[in-house]
Formats: C-alpha cells, structure tokens, sequence
C-alpha cells in the first residue's frame, strides 16, 4: 500500500513540477514579449500628438460611466477627476446604486443636480428600476443616475450604458482616477483603427500611498501596506505585461471593468453586460470576441499599456482574499458560459490559445497548487519524501518565479520607471519575494475557494469592498479638495 | 553526483546567476538614468534661456551653437525642435535657420533613406515640424513607405508643410482600396493645411474615387469654405454616393449662400431621405416648420434631430 502511495505521490511531484515549469516559461515569454512590445511603444514616433487629437473635430465623443454604491469616501474626488480629464467632449454618467450612505447627498451638495428627462436605450438590459436622472447644474457634463441595487456592479454599468449617448464608452469605478490624457490615449487608438477597433482597454495601477488632489494624482508611490505593495508586483506582470502580450497575439480575453473604453453601438447590439455574471468586464470581452467572429465582422480588440487608471487596491489580506475569491469563480463561470468557444477553431486564437491558456493555468493552476503544497506535507507525514530532493525541486520552482518577477521590474524600470523613488524600486522588489514565498500560496487556497463555490453553484452576489478612499471620512465629508495621502 | 543532481545544481546556477544578473542591471539602470536625467535637466536650464535670448536679439550669432558637441549638441536640437512647434513667424524661422546651421535638417534629408522605420520616422517628423523649404517631395515619397509608422508620420509632417499643392497627394491616399494610411490622419493633415488648400480640394469633388470626394467634400465644411457652396450643391443633386456628405458639409457652412444652397436642394432634390436631412438643417436654422405627417415618415436621424431639437 504505502508503495503504491509513494508510486502516485512520485508520479504527481512530477506532473507539478512539469506543470509549474511549463506555466512559469509560457508567462516568461509572455512578459519579455509584452516587455519588449512595451519598451518598442515607448521609443516609436506618434503619427498623431495627444494635442491634435484634443483639436481635431471628428474626436469622438466619450460617456466615461461610474457606478459608486457606497462611495462617500472617494466620490467627490473621483468624480471632479473625470470631468477634469482633458479632452474635448466627454460626458460623465454616475449610477448611484441604491447607496445607503452619503453618495447622493455629497453629489447633490457638491454638483448642484437638478432632476432630468433622458432617453434610455431599451436595448441594455437593466434589472432594477432607475429612480430618476439628474443633471448637474455646476457642469452639465455631469448626469446621475439613481436606481434601485440589483445586488451586481453590472447592472449599474448597464444603466449608464442606457443613458450614455456617446459612440464610446468609457467604463470604470468610483475609486479609480485617470492620467489627465487617458481619454486622448484611447481615442488616439480609435483614430489610427477607426473601421476595426471595438474595444480597448488601458493599464490599471494601484494608488495606495500616492498623493492625490481633487482626483488628480500629483506623486505616485508605492503602497505602505505589503499586502498593497504585493498587488503592484501582480498588476505589472499580469494587467499590464501579460495583457499587452496578449493583445499583441490579438487574442485578448481580459480588459479590467475600471478601465474598458467600447463602441456604443457594440455594447447596444449585445444588450449591454452581463447582469448576473461575476466577472462581467471578462465576459463582456469573450461575448464580443464571439459576437464578431460569428457575424463575420473584422475587428480589433486593443490594450494600450500608455493610459493609466488608478485604482485603489486591497489593503487587507481579509478583503483581498474576498477579491480573488470572486475574480476566480467570476473566471469559472465565464469558461464555462462560453465553454463551447474552448478548443473551437471557428474562434482562432481565442478558442484554441486564450480560453485554454486560462482554463488550465489560470484556473486549474490554483488547485494544483493548492494540491502539489498538500502532497508535498502529506509525504513529509509518511515519510515517502526525499527531504533534500524536495527542498532543492522547490527552491528551483520558487527561483524560477522570483525570476519572472525580476524582469517584470526590470522591464518596469526600462520603460515607465513610474515609481522614481529608489525606496519605492526596493518595497517593491521585497514584495515580489514575499509574493513568491508564502502570498502565492495563499492566494492558490483563495482561488480553490473561489472555483469550489463556483461549482457548488452557491447565491453569490458583488460585495463592494471596504474603501479607505482618496481622503480621509472627515475630509470627504465635507468634500475638500485638499491634498491627502491614501493608506498612509 | 547523478545526473539528475548535476541538472539541479546547474539549473540552480542558471536561476541564480539570472537573478542576479536581472537585479544588477536594473539597479545599475535605475541610478545611471537618475544621473543622465539630472545632468540633462542641469544642462536644458543652461540651454533654454540662451535659446530664449537668441529669439529676443535683432541679430542673434548663430555661430555661438554651432562648436557644441556630445550631449549638449543633441539637447540644443532637441529643445530647438520642440520649440519650434510651438511657436509662429519669424521665431520659428530662427530656430529653423539655427537647425540648418548646425546641419540637422541635412542629417534628416540623409536619414530619410534610413533602412531603420524608427530613424526615418524620426527624420520625416523634424522636416515637417520646421516646414523645412524643398521637403515636400520626399516626404510626399515616404507617403507610401513600407513601414505603416514612417507613412503615417509622414501624412501628418506632409499637413505641417503646409504646402497646399500637397492636397492632390494626401487624398490619393484615399483612392486605393487598401487603406495605407488611417482616414483620420488624412483629414487632419488637410485641416493643417487650412484655407488655402480649399481651391485645390473644390478640384478633388470631381476625383473618381467616391471615398476622396466624400472626405474632400467633409474637409471643406469644417473648413467653412462658402466657396465651395456651389461645387458642393451640384453634388449633392448629382453624385448619390456623396449627397449627405456633401448636404453636411454645406450645413456646416455659414451664411445666407450655405442656407440658399439647402433651400435649393429641398426643392430640386428627388430622393427623400436628402430632403428629410435638408428639412433638418433647415429647420435648425430656424427656417422651417416640419409638418408632423412629415416627421413620422423620415429615418431615425431625423426623428433624432427633432427630438433633440
């Protein structure tokens, strides 16, 4: 007995190792290939300056859409952010999502809003009532929408979809803020591919410990919680390196819901997001990649690494790992919605190289190793572990890894050197060790957790993460627009 | 020692020596681009203010830029370049006259030629910020460069040249059903060019491509060109391939010959969906009332086009 234990024991150590050799060289040449194509953007000569894009008339006009429930903290700031953004014809839609704190109130105090009449494209679908629509009087940019909560981030974003009147649309959060050019960046974008773009999506970075006034970041920095400062590490690899490789590939399935810029009339044709999925910017992305492949339209979906949004990140193990759990049974979900694209050659390098690459690796990744950690002790237990074998396989896997995050800072480092602090180089350099060495580990266990709900196919609905927002509560109370530092 | 061991220890130095390696490089980066910043900002404050002086004296000594060498001599290009861009008449052709001087425009003619995309675009992009004299046609070669950068770069400089005979080339552009260079970058180089180029645009109405006549036709109303109000009516009555392009961009135009071209095409046209657009225009000026039998009968533009009203 203890034989053939030791015999599938052995042969699972082996599978892992394999496994985790095999994930860490795909996501090694997929950030040197976005490192590469980023560093390449960087030094190419602009056909077009953000400047021209500003004066030419043909522009197109932007809805940049903001859901806020509960959003008394960061609102304000926020908001005053996006309508400071610098482009020529931008409107900005907020959804009050049946907010049972301030958020109305603070809008009201600070904008002036006056009810309207707007027309609502009955082609999105909404889930709970709208209340009503109001414009402000003090920018009449600015329209909010008040509505019942559906219990999803999606059925706010698809109110706003219903009153946006703009060819594009530009989705986010209440806790995220813009580089002042974000907007040209993307419409720069439109401009260069105007028949085929449908889509693009921008960087996300965390804003932890960064100075921010009235929605304008002045001085970004690393976080000063580690839990913070490890999602930056993560953010770069994945949002941003990873993404770009994978648009480079045209084969794109994730644009972040804080910052997806999309065709009005693509997201009218699909009836808007998806109300009930968990992860609805993902399922949005694989829904246009079919819709397109399967009307028979060329089409491009696009990340851009240049446009930045700042979004404010867990800073607590405990409200991170309720992200993660969502993220991946958001992901389980989407696979197995669109589980008829997967291995399908009709959708390309979607069905034979994206949704696979994500179905093994990104979600069954976390059980095996989830599993390969608990192997690994259950043959320490029996004693059928070679202890000095074990230690050196691990430490190989574990290098490997803290190589891969390596470069990824290194390839920060050569093109947006963002964090100009040396100090911030080396927080963030500790967090990339301490994310490979026990965060990862831990992160494994969340995501199993994440997909074992999936299939259980327990009630699940969004919970809006506990904010410290861009101000401290007295200062965002009295809507201030004084300069504070986040989590610090 | 196994072989296997050896596989370990030696993927253990490769890891290590990797990681070390990755470390280094970035750290030796990081304090090497602090250091060249710095010393570049110290030497632009030295630069700027006597580039500054040179543009406020009546009869600068040019000569005074032209011994520098290294680092310096390629900021002074640097900030002459991205000064002249913002700046008009006979400052701008100082700062011109000093690139010529110090032989930057000839290494630009040179690098044209460049088999690298990232020096030609370079070097079509300060030719057409300085609207160096006798650029045109080689910019107007790189028009059809096998690099997509270089020949959008090149589109964008041709505009800044602000040379009207230029138009006939930027719409060719137009012409080919493969699209070299994006459409939008077409327009904007005719808008850089401005009201002079409208003669040349009137011509291109008649071109044989309906995509360079539909953008020619578009061009001049934003340019608000009431000359082209005629060319622009007959269009509209004649070619069904530019008519609304060609109603909008008489809208755009202002004055009482744009708002006698609209009334004349409300009475002489024959399809309904121009008479529909023209009614819209025309009552946007005040100058109709659409009766509401009419109003159910149009497209969805029109309904929106009352509605907003």
């Amino acid at each position: 007995m203890v034989e053939i234990i030791r015999l599938l024991l052995g042969w699972f150590d082996q599978f892992v190792l394999i496994y985790f050799l095999l994930f860490n060289s795909i996501f090694l040449v997929l950030v040197v290939a976005g490192g590469v194509e980023v560093i390449r953007a960087r030094r190419q000569v602009q056909p077009i300056s953000l400047d021209e894009v500003f004066a030419y008339p043909l522009t197109p006009s932007i809805s940049v859409v903001v859901p806020a429930f509960n959003e008394e903290l960061s609102i304000i700031d926020s908001v005053h952010g996006m309508l400071n953004l610098r482009y020529p014809s931008h409107e900005v839609i907020v959804v009050d999502d049946g907010s049972t704190d301030r958020t109305f109130a603070l809008m009201d105090a600070e904008f002036d809003l006056e009810p309207c009449e707007v027309s609502i494209d009955e082609s999105i679908n909404v889930l709970a009532p709208i209340l009503g629509t109001y414009r402000s009087r003090v920018d009449s940019r600015l329209i909010v929408v008040r509505k019942v909560n559906a219990g999803t981030r999606s059925d706010a974003v698809n109110a706003a979809l219903a009153v946006a009147k703009q060819p594009l649309v530009c989705m986010t959060d209440a806790d995220s803020i813009f580089d002042p050019d974000a907007l040209l960046l993307v419409a720069r974008a439109y401009l260069r591919d105007p028949e085929r773009t449908v889509g693009v999506g921008g960087t996300i970075r965390a804003v932890n410990g960064s100075s921010v006034t009235r929605g304008y970041l002045e001085d970004a920095k690393a976080p000063t919680t580690w839990t913070a400062r490890i999602q930056v590490v993560e953010y770069l690899r994945s949002f941003l390196l990873g993404r770009v490789a994978w648009s480079r590939m045209k084969a794109l399935i994730i644009v972040s819901g804080a910052f997806g810029v999309y065709r009005r009339e693509l997201l009218s044709e699909l009836g808007g997001l998806d109300p009930e999925a968990l992860a609805e910017d993902a399922e949005l992305v694989v829904r246009v990649h079919k819709h397109m492949r399967d009307s028979g339209r060329e089409y491009r979906l696009a990340f851009l690494p240049d446009p930045v949004c700042w979004t404010e990140v867990p800073n607590s193990l405990k409200q991170l790992a309720k992200q993660r759990r969502r993220w991946s049974r958001g992901l389980a979900e989407v696979l197995w919605l669109h589980r008829r694209m997967i291995f399908n050659p009709r959708y390309g390098r979607i069905g034979m190289l994206a949704l696979p690459y994500y179905l093994f690796f990104e979600l069954l990744g976390a059980i095996v190793e989830f599993v390969g950690v608990a192997a690994v002790l259950l043959g320490f237990a029996l004693g059928l572990v070679n202890t000095s074998m074990a230690i050196i396989v691990a430490i190989v896997a574990l290098l490997y890894a803290t190589v891969l995050s390596a470069v990824t800072i290194l390839i920060e480092e050569f093109s947006y050197r963002r964090y100009t602090h040396p100090r911030d180089l080396f927080m963030v350099a500790i967090a990339s060790l301490i994310e490979i060495f026990g965060f990862r580990q831990i992160h494994a266990y969340w995501r199993t957790h994440g997909l074992i709900s999936a299939l259980r196919r327990t009630e699940s609905t969004w919970e809006k993460p506990d904010r410290e927002g861009f101000s401290s509560p007295g200062t965002a109370a009295r809507a201030t627009a004084s300069t504070v530092v986040l989590d610090a | 020692m196994r072989g296997s061991d050896l596989l370990l220890a030696l993927t253990l130095g490769v890891l290590i020596g990797t990681l070390a390696a990755v470390i280094g490089v970035t750290v030796f980066h990081h304090v090497w681009t602090r250091r060249r910043n710095q010393q570049e900002a110290e030497l632009a404050e030295e630069i700027r203010p006597r580039l500054m002086e040179m543009l406020l004296e009546d009869e600068p000594d040019l000569s005074l830029f032209e011994t520098e060498q290294g680092l310096r001599s390629r900021l002074i290009d640097d900030l002459a370049a991205a000064l002249i861009s913002k700046l008009r008449g006979a400052d701008r052709q100082r700062l011109v006259l000093l690139l010529d001087r110090r032989g930057a425009l000839d290494r630009a003619r040179r690098r044209l030629s460049s088999r690298r995309p990232s020096v030609r675009a370079r070097a079509v992009q300060l030719l057409g910020s300085t609207g160096a004299p006798g650029a045109l046609p080689d910019l107007v070669s790189l028009l059809r460069d096998r690099n997509r950068t270089v020949r959008e770069v090149a589109t964008r400089s041709v505009g800044r040249l602000g040379d009207p005979s230029a138009t006939c080339f930027l719409l060719a552009l137009l012409a080919t059903p493969e699209r070299s260079v994006p459409e939008h970058l077409v327009r904007m180089a005719l808008f850089r060019l401005g009201r002079p180029a409208i003669p040349n645009l009137i011509r291109e109405l008649g071109h044989y491509s309906s995509d360079v006549r539909r953008c020619a036709a578009d061009v001049l109303g934003h340019l608000g060109a009431a000359e082209a109000v005629e060319p622009l009516t007959k269009l509209a009555l004649l070619d069904d391939d530019v008519a609304m392009e060609a109603l909008a961009a008489i809208d755009r135009i202002d004055g009482p010959t744009s708002a006698d071209a609209l009334r004349k095409l409300n009475t002489e046209t024959s399809s309904a969906e121009l008479r529909a657009a023209v009614a819209a225009a025309l009552e946007r000026r005040g100058e109709f009332e659409t009766p509401e039998s009419e109003v159910a009968a149009t497209p969805v533009e029109r309904v929106l086009a009352v509605g907003n009203g």
